[in-house]
């Protein structure tokens, strides 16, 4: 049987046996949208990379000690846990006292604005970089859903129920971003 | 836009998630709506612009991945 037509399940079941290979098999064939989603949340693929292992080695403890059940739904799945430590890696840093320099700014504040520009973004061409940027300016709650729904390929009915609003909430919180990033575009003179 | 169509329909339509039924009437009704066409049109640009950004973990956070299973298999053992 061909690679590409051994379901997720399978995998997931031959792993569980014992078989090592299977779990590749599974990273190589979600690591694009679980990392995409993971570094769209965090904008810093520093911590993207360490919250993309964590991910995976919390998901290996549950497989290796046969706490997955969901049949059919292991993206979905691996993306519930990947959410679940970005917003264990926010509250951490927001938990994080700030240090205030002498001008009152926040010194966390000022090295997230200024992170965008490190190295990290050397990796990634001018236009890719530009649409991140344009990403990383919706609101939380646009961004949540975009992130989901283009990387993680996750429903608007499952990106419903992860994320606690309706539907049509997730929906209309598409069309939002949609129409804002188009606007913002346009505003700053973009050509992608 | 017309009241048996809502805006989050487009969005449904764009992301391909109506019936096939569903989204052959939707097609017809956007014909004889040139607004919400164009309003369509506007928004499958801004998702192909949207859709060209990939990203890829780098080679080591999968290595380390695979060895913790390794090593997580030999402690199970």
């Amino acid at each position: 049987m061909e690679y590409h037509q051994i379901s997720d399940e399978q995998l997931v079941k031959q792993y569980v046996q014992g078989d090592e290979s299977a779990l590749e098999l599974l990273i190589r064939r979600h690591q694009q949208r679980v990392f995409g989603a993971i570094y769209m949340f965090v904008r810093d693929r520093y911590v993207a990379e360490d919250l993309f292992q964590d991910t995976f080695m919390k998901a290996i403890r549950k497989l290796k000690t046969g706490a997955y059940q969901e049949e059919g739904k292991f993206l979905p799945w691996l993306l519930r846990i990947a959410h679940n430590r970005c917003i264990d890696y926010y509250r951490k840093t927001r938990r994080t006292p700030a240090i205030v320099t002498a001008d009152g700014y926040d010194v966390f504040e000022l090295l997230n604005l200024k992170g965008p520009a490190a190295d990290r973004d050397l990796m990634i061409s001018q236009s890719q970089r530009a649409v991140r940027q344009l990403v990383e300016r919706l609101p939380a709650e646009q961004r949540e859903v975009v992130i989901l729904r283009i990387w993680g390929e996750l429903s608007f009915k499952e990106i419903a129920k992860l994320t606690g609003v309706s539907i049509n909430t997730a929906l209309g919180r598409m069309r939002y971003a949609l129409i804002n990033l188009r606007k913002m575009k346009k505003q700053l003179k973009l050509s992608l | 836009m017309d009241p048996s169509y809502t805006r989050n329909d487009l969005i449904r339509y764009l992301f391909q998630e109506m019936t096939a039924e569903e989204a052959c009437q939707f097609r017809r009704w956007l014909q004889q709506h040139p607004g919400a066409s164009e309003e369509l049109q506007q928004l499958q640009q801004t998702l192909a612009d949207l859709r060209r950004v990939p990203e890829g973990p780098s080679e080591t956070s999968v290595q380390l991945i695979l060895a913790f299973s390794r090593q997580a298999a030999l402690e199970h053992a």
